[in-house]
């Protein structure tokens, strides 16, 4: 059942009221009886001693005459019931009755005995009845007699059946009071706090309108400014709420608009599903699917490009457990069988620790995509050309390498021939020129396949490399040009060098343009002081640094910038294509490259390739 | 307050009232004694009217001879009382005895001495060396009578302010416990050896004692009250009150007013006999009330 707060307060203070006056009405009650009969006892006493006091000298003279005129005057008290003066043995000399009845007559009731042998006064209730009773003693203290007095305690007991009543009755009529107190304070107490309630409920279902008429100074009416204030504050602030809801509505509009009209297509989906639980409406020209088809479930995955779907659905599976915002690019299939390129950019919504929400926006890229294959291509093709000029400039070098082998499987064959002809033929001679042979040709089938190769049309493939071994192959290719150019060449290779990602051949075609580049600059300087040193180091920021010095005349400054622009040379017969394929294929591996002259003689090339995390193969 | 200020106009009296008949009274308690007369004096005043009395009143006195004067002056005419007061009066005031009165039924009575039945005392000479209790000085059988007994029997009474006061071997000492109860009390726990009292009180204190008692001595009868008149009172008032008072037993109303004056019985002659024995005792008054 519910009380409401005036009926508690009138409850609460009707109980306090009841426990508090009831206690002290009990209490009053209890005190009054015990302290009226008290009263009574010793005022009882009182009477009894001073009676007796008067009553010493009639006694010692035992006239009887006065005690029992005494008596007579004592028993004018109503309280008094019966009076005995009695000698020493108890026996009564006057009981202040007009007949004297008991005079002479030797009371052996308990308490006459009992009095006979007390020292001092001492007293007994007995049923409606207080006994007193005593020496009576003259003033030097000898004892002459004794007294009793019978009090009725009718008298005592009405009065505090009367005190008692009294007080029952004031403490009932307290009890009125307190309750229509205690109704007058609660309704003083609830009225404000009803008003102030339906004033909160007008303003809690939205009426801020609402104002309460404040009268009172005291905490009511605090409280009643402060709803007041309250209201008008909530009032304003729902007026801001609105005016910026609408505001954020528009802004919202706008928003969605900007979101659902842009290629950027916006998606919610559940982290551990993939469903999605939104999609923009330009989802629908993506993959010419409606949207209901991408809420379905599994739906991203199941339209994934099957040579994507692995790795899409790994790495978004991964990233997501990571709880790290990511972004990533897949392929999608279209309705009508076209593949898509999406470039996605996830955030993860995590709830305790776990992927609950992933939203994002995926991006057509397939025309960017399209461009940059293009543009591969093309690079493709340009350092196809490059290569093929590299290859033209090495013919010399590889036809002067070609030679010594030819030349030398020629004069085996001529002395093989001979050995033959020898009777009988010199078979293990033959058989040593033949082993010879084959390593010659082996030799000249490396050089072959070296030209070959760097003169293959080529598209770029990743792999793990060893920059070193890169370094030393290309040292290799250019090793016989560097020898009829009467150049050092020497390598500086660092160890532990973590390996890089790229494209093997490409990557070879960059070092051979630096080193050719550089013996080219060394044309013009004597013999004897053309030195060109390919070194490696780990470079900065987890990369690895390719280095190609020379010793020519250095490059001027003003040079330095136009370096790497296409149709850049200083030379002669150049095309001024080289080291601009060279940027454009280390920058295609997310790497530098730069040049500047060294503090002494020459020029110094610097390339820098990311290293992988992956070790090499 | 009406009757305090006629209270005070008869306790101021001045000469007789004409055709006023006056009853006297000795008392501490003057209010109390007119109201216990005032029926009385009434009734005279009303059965009196042939002798020119048409009303009744009460004067009360101190004592005995603030009495005697008022009726020596004529200011009181009828007086009521006991035999040794009337006696004393009457011989202060020359006032005359006129009827006897029966208090409570008793027409006479007389007085006792006892002792308690343990004791050695038989005769009044065994008084001798002893104290005795007497009542009060003012009372008929229990000083009067009895001290006038041992008087005559040649003991030399002499009073005591203590019963324990020392007394000569030929002398009765005795002392006064204004109380019958209390000369009971006392001859019963040997504070005195002999009381005396009249012969109702003495069975009437005794009560179950009264076997362990001995009365040694009983005087004459003497009635219990006495009528007196001053002595100028006109002879045919005095026979018109006393035909009224004899006959007021004989009348309804008369008894209701003898009701209401102390249960009295009725008023009759006073015996000769009795008039004579209490002339005998003129020169024991005399010497109590200092005429000798």
């Amino acid at each position: 059942m519910k009380l409401s707060i005036r009926v508690k307060l009138i409850g609460f203070t009707f109980c306090l009221v009841l426990l508090v006056g009831g206690s002290i009405a009990l209490y009053s009650v209890f005190q009054g009886r015990r302290q009226i009969l008290t009263t009574f006892e010793n005022d009882s006493r009182g009477v009894t001693a001073l009676l007796a006091a008067a009553m010493a000298n009639d006694l010692y003279f035992l006239d009887v005459r006065s005690l029992h005129r005494r008596l007579e005057s004592a028993r004018v008290n109503p309280d008094i019931s019966y009076t005995y003066v009695m000698d020493l043995d108890g026996t009564v000399l006057a009981d202040g009755t007009v007949e004297n009845a008991l005079r002479d007559q030797r009371l052996t009731d308990p308490f006459t005995r009992e009095t006979l042998r007390a020292d001092g006064w001492i007293t007994r209730t007995e049923e409606k009845l207080l006994k007193i009773g005593g020496p009576i003693l003259m003033p030097d203290g000898q004892h002459i007699g004794h007294l009793q007095l019978g009090f009725a305690l009718q008298p005592a007991f009405q009065l505090v059946h009367d005190a008692t009543g009294a007080i029952l009755y004031l403490t009932v009529f307290c009890l009125a009071v307190g309750v229509v107190l205690a109704m007058m304070i609660a309704t003083s107490f609830t009225r404000p706090l009803l008003s102030l309630m339906a004033a909160l409920q007008e303003i809690r279902v939205g009426r801020l309108g609402t104002r309460l008429s404040v009268k009172r100074s005291d905490e009511f009416g605090v409280v009643g400014e402060s709803i007041n204030q309250m209201a008008e504050a909530l009032q304003k602030d729902h007026e801001e709420i609105t005016r910026v809801g609408e505001s954020l509505r528009e802004s919202e509009g706008r928003l969605r608009f900007l979101l659902e009209t842009t290629n950027a297509i916006p998606w919610e989906a559940d982290a551990r599903s993939w469903r999605f639980t939104y999609v923009g409406p330009q989802a629908v020209n993506l993959l010419g699917y409606p949207l209901e088809r991408w809420r379905e479930e599994d739906f991203w995955r199941s339209h994934l490009h099957p040579d994507d779907r692995e790795y899409a659905a790994e790495f978004c599976l991964k990233s997501s457990r990571s709880l790290k915002d990511y972004d990533f690019e897949y392929r999608m299939i279209t309705a009508d069988g076209r593949a898509v390129w999406i470039h996605d950019v996830v955030s993860v919504v995590s709830v305790n620790g776990e992927p609950e929400t992933l939203r994002g926006f995926m991006v057509d890229i397939t025309r960017r995509k399209q461009a940059e294959f293009e543009a591969a291509r093309q690079r493709a093709e340009v350092a196809h050309i490059g290569r093929v000029s590299t290859a033209g400039e090495l013919a010399a070098s590889m036809a002067h390498e070609l030679n010594q082998p030819l030349g030398a499987i020629l004069s085996n064959a001529e002395a093989a021939e001979m050995f033959l002809n020898q009777e009988p033929p010199a078979l293990g001679e033959v058989r040593e020129i033949l082993a010879d042979i084959r390593k010659d040709d082996q030799r000249a089938g490396d050089v072959i396949h070296r030209m070959r190769a760097l003169l293959r049309r080529h598209e770029m493939e990743t792999e793990l490399l060893d920059i070193n071994g890169l370094a030393e192959e290309a040292v290799k290719l250019v090793y016989a040009d560097a020898v009829l150019r009467r150049t050092e060449l020497s390598v500086g290779l660092a160890s532990g060098l973590p390996p890089v990602k790229g494209d093997r051949v490409h990557l070879q075609q960059v070092l051979l343009n630096l080193i050719l580049n550089g013996m080219e600059a060394m044309a013009t300087i004597p013999p004897g002081q053309r030195e060109l040193v390919v070194r490696t180091e780990q470079g900065e920021n987890g990369t690895v640094k390719i280095a190609v010095s020379d010793s020519g005349p250095g490059i001027p400054p003003d040079k330095l910038p136009k370096l790497f622009e296409p149709f850049f040379t200083t030379k002669k017969e150049g095309l001024g294509m080289g080291l601009s394929i060279a940027r454009t294929i280390v920058e295609a591996h997310r790497g530098q490259i730069w040049a500047k002259s060294n503090s002494g003689v020459g020029a110094t090339f610097y390339v820098t390739l990311p290293a992988s995390k992956e070790h090499a193969a | 307050m009406k009757l305090f200020l006629i209270v005070w106009v008869l306790l101021m009296p001045g000469a007789a009232w004409p055709g006023v008949i006056i009853l006297g009274s000795v008392h501490g308690d003057a209010a109390g004694e007119i109201k216990r007369l005032l029926p009385l004096a009434g009734y005279l005043g009303r059965r009196l009217q042939s002798e020119g009395i048409s009303q009744g009143k009460v004067v009360v006195a101190k004592s005995v001879s603030q009495m005697a004067t008022y009726m020596r002056e004529g200011k009181v005419d009828l007086y009521i009382d006991s035999p040794f007061p009337s006696l004393a009066v009457s011989r202060l005031s020359g006032s005359r005895f006129l009827l006897r009165r029966w208090k409570k039924g008793v027409a006479e009575y007389h007085s006792v001495i006892f002792v308690k039945k343990d004791s050695d005392l038989r005769r009044l000479e065994d008084l001798k060396g002893k104290t005795l209790a007497f009542e009060r000085p003012s009372s008929s059988s229990g000083y009067f009578f009895p001290k006038i007994a041992l008087l005559q029997e040649g003991l030399k009474l002499v009073p005591k302010t203590e019963p324990t006061e020392p007394v000569g071997p030929e002398e009765v000492g005795y002392v006064f416990s204004f109380s019958d109860e209390n000369i009971m009390v006392w001859v019963l726990r040997g504070k005195v050896i002999a009381g005396s009292t009249d012969n109702e009180r003495y069975r009437e204190q005794a009560r179950q004692r009264l076997d362990g008692l001995q009365i040694i001595y009983r005087t004459f009868s003497f009635p219990r009250h006495i009528v007196s008149h001053r002595a100028d009172l006109p002879a045919d008032v005095v026979a018109g009150v006393k035909e009224v008072l004899i006959k007021m037993d004989q009348s309804e109303e008369g008894r209701k007013v003898l009701r209401e004056f102390e249960r009295t019985t009725k008023f009759d002659e006073l015996p000769g006999a009795a008039s004579s024995q209490l002339l005998e005792t003129r020169r024991f008054v005399d010497v109590e009330i200092g005429l000798r």
